[in-house]
């Protein structure tokens, strides 16, 4: 998998997110990257909050994978002056990581969670503090009004940790069951230039 | 010595057997589901020996007398109107696919709304849930869906008749008659109108937000809707027609251990058996099946009212003597409407609300009128405070769709929901999601409107 980083942009997200659009269109590329704000990326450290706080909307993330990421960060270098656009920060991005919860009452949402978060994971991905119960109750009885009791209910948590794109694929799964609660996106790395 | 005696008599701590009975309806399916699925007949069981026992061996002739009160004119009537819409609901299954527009969603629920009255709260909703799941399979955001049909259909809808919801049922059989409740015709519209109102823009709202392809796909393209089991239809015409006989004609009465019935409540009785009975014998067992349809409901219903029916006792007798019983701080609390309408109301939504209507009666009862025997005093309260009544029997109803643990089919409807694979909200998430920001406020300008 491709290596990926984090830029930190300081400017308006509009400005931002029209000035990305241009440097892909640019290339001849459509897509490429994310921003953080599309994939609930956690706030950082505390002095990063607070500076959130003060300048609200201030500061922005684009993680992309590196020969894009780079010359972007160029090219903001080089034209993002002029329209209030300034990278702060570009780190690489050497693992990321996501809590997920999910309790689900058939057996046929049981699989597709499994599947989606569980077995089928893209290359470097693996599931840590993982926690997973089945509980089969053959004597409900059916939908009840005062004691109710599920036939199949199937529990499981955990954390899905990896290289960022396998995680990222993940947490776009995670997103479209209904059943399972995705957390915040937390990276971590290591700053190549600020 | 009367009922009336017993009243002055008891101390306040009798009435922590009714509260632990209750309490535990409402907090055991959420905090132990499988130890509740598994003993709840034996803690009904204990709550109503700690009442009995002590009652019967204090007061002799007197309690026995009340519990053979309770049993032959609220408890065994109560249960025989729900067994028989039950099974007759229970036999009626809408086949085929609609698709979940937000108009088609919202006329399912308006549908639910002015069927609920008619055939009870559980029977619309367990009768149009499942087409309401199928029309919606495809759609991404369902959940508040569902939590809409609840508002409406389990709770708001069942206000315009005794068959719609059990505490009217109740007030019924204590004396109110058939077609009072139409009178709060009124205070149902408003409050429909207002939450399917605030449904359509929701609905809207998550449309907007659903794939091209599934908003852009034409209707009609499913399975035909069709109605499976229809001659159930003549069945509950013959409840209602019986339940309203009862409340029309007098054909004497006769003593049943002890207690004076009026026959017509029997004819009822025996009339509701044999609907029950027609609709088991002629409904395809297939139908049934579609429907999921067992017995443990009713069962559960039978064993838990029991105990609610015993463990209620001691309480109406204390707030039927109103200040001269021990709950008298109760009867002061309450004194208008309003407070009627808002205490019978949040009391509803944690606790099943026809023993609450049934608590907020006699405590308006014996506010108004105490010392005055229960019928007289109910006629009186028609007569001369109806927007007492009308705020006790709305609050009761209405509120019981705050929570998950305010009426009966509200958890029906959560479980088959969530076995179609709709993720519904927490006890928590359903109450600061949707009853908050939706329900109070239209019970607050209902207050404005109907009982400031």
């Amino acid at each position: 998998m491709a290596e990926w980083h984090e830029l930190v942009v300081e400017g308006t997200e509009r400005t931002l997110r029209a000035f990305v659009a241009g440097f892909l269109a640019g290339r001849g590329e459509h897509a490429g990257g994310v921003f953080g704000s599309d994939v609930a990326l956690a706030a950082g450290s505390l002095g990063e909050r607070l500076r959130a706080l003060f300048a609200a909307g201030s500061h922005h993330v684009f993680l992309a994978p590196a020969p894009l990421a780079v010359p972007l960060a160029q090219a903001l270098g080089e034209r993002g002056r002029e329209l209030g656009l300034a990278v702060e920060r570009r780190r690489l991005v050497e693992s990321a990581r996501f809590s997920f919860r999910a309790e689900a009452f058939s057996r046929e949402v049981a699989a597709q969670i499994r599947g989606a978060l569980l077995t089928a994971l893209p290359a470097g991905v693996r599931v840590e503090q993982r926690s997973e119960k089945e509980e089969s109750h053959p004597e409900a009885h059916g939908p009840e009004p005062f004691a109710p009791l599920h036939e199949y209910i199937y529990r499981v948590s955990g954390d899905i940790v990896g290289p960022l794109e396998g995680v990222l694929e993940v947490w776009q799964r995670a997103r479209t069951l209904e059943f399972v609660e995705a957390g915040s996106l937390h990276l971590e790395g290591k700053i190549l230039s600020a | 010595m009367h009922a009336e005696d017993l009243g002055t008599l008891l101390p306040t701590w009798s009435a922590i057997p009714f509260a632990g009975m209750l309490l535990s309806i409402a907090l055991f399916p959420l905090l132990a589901p499988a130890f509740w699925h598994h003993h709840y007949p034996k803690v009904s069981a204990a709550w109503s020996a700690v009442v009995i026992v002590p009652f019967a061996l204090a007061h002799g002739a007197p309690a026995l007398r009340e519990l053979a009160h309770v049993a032959v004119v609220d408890y065994v009537p109560f249960i025989i109107l729900l067994g028989a819409l039950f099974t007759i609901g229970g036999g009626i299954y809408v086949r085929g696919g609609l698709r979940g527009t937000p108009w088609v969603n919202g006329t399912l629920m308006l549908i639910g709304t002015l069927l609920a009255s008619w055939v009870g709260t559980t029977g619309a909703a367990m009768l149009l849930v499942r087409p309401l799941l199928r029309a919606n399979r495809e759609r991404r955001h369902r959940a508040h869906t569902v939590v809409f049909f609840i508002f409406l259909v389990a709770n708001i809808g069942g206000a315009l008749t005794p068959l719609g919801d059990p505490p009217l049922f109740l007030g019924f059989l204590h004396g109110v008659p058939f077609f009072w409740t139409f009178a709060i015709w009124k205070e149902m519209l408003f409050t429909a109108g207002a939450v399917l109102g605030a449904y359509l823009l929701f609905d809207l709202h998550w449309w907007r937000r659903e794939d091209a392809l599934l908003r852009a796909r034409p209707a009609g393209a499913g399975e035909p809707i069709r109605v499976e089991g229809w001659h159930n239809v003549f069945f509950l015409g013959g409840v209602l027609a019986a339940v309203i006989l009862s409340g029309t004609v007098h054909l004497g009465e006769v003593t049943i251990l002890g207690v004076a019935q009026q026959v017509q409540n029997l004819v009822r009785d025996a009339i509701l058996l044999l609907m029950l009975a027609a609709s088991w014998r002629t409904t395809p067992r297939r139908v049934r099946e579609e429907n999921q349809f067992t017995w443990e409901p009713i069962k559960e219903v039978a064993i838990l009212f029991a105990g609610i029916f015993a463990t209620i006792i001691p309480v109406l007798a204390m707030l039927r003597v109103g200040e001269q019983g021990a709950l008298a701080f109760v009867i002061r609390a309450v004194r208008e409407p309003a407070h009627f309408f808002w205490a019978s109301g949040i009391l509803s939504s944690f606790l099943d609300n026809a023993p609450t209507y049934l608590t907020f009666l006699s405590t308006a009862l014996g506010r108004l009128y105490p010392g005055v025997t229960e019928r007289e005093a109910i006629h009186r309260l028609i007569a001369e405070n109806h927007a007492f009544l009308q705020a006790i029997a709305t609050g009761s109803v209405f509120m019981g769709a705050n929570t998950y643990i305010g009426n009966a089919p509200n958890f029906m409807v959560k479980s088959i929901a969530e076995e179609a694979g709709v993720p519904m909200p927490s006890f928590f998430g359903y109450i600061l999601r949707y009853s908050l920001p939706v329900l109070i406020p239209v019970f607050a300008l209902a207050t404005l409107i109907f009982f400031a």
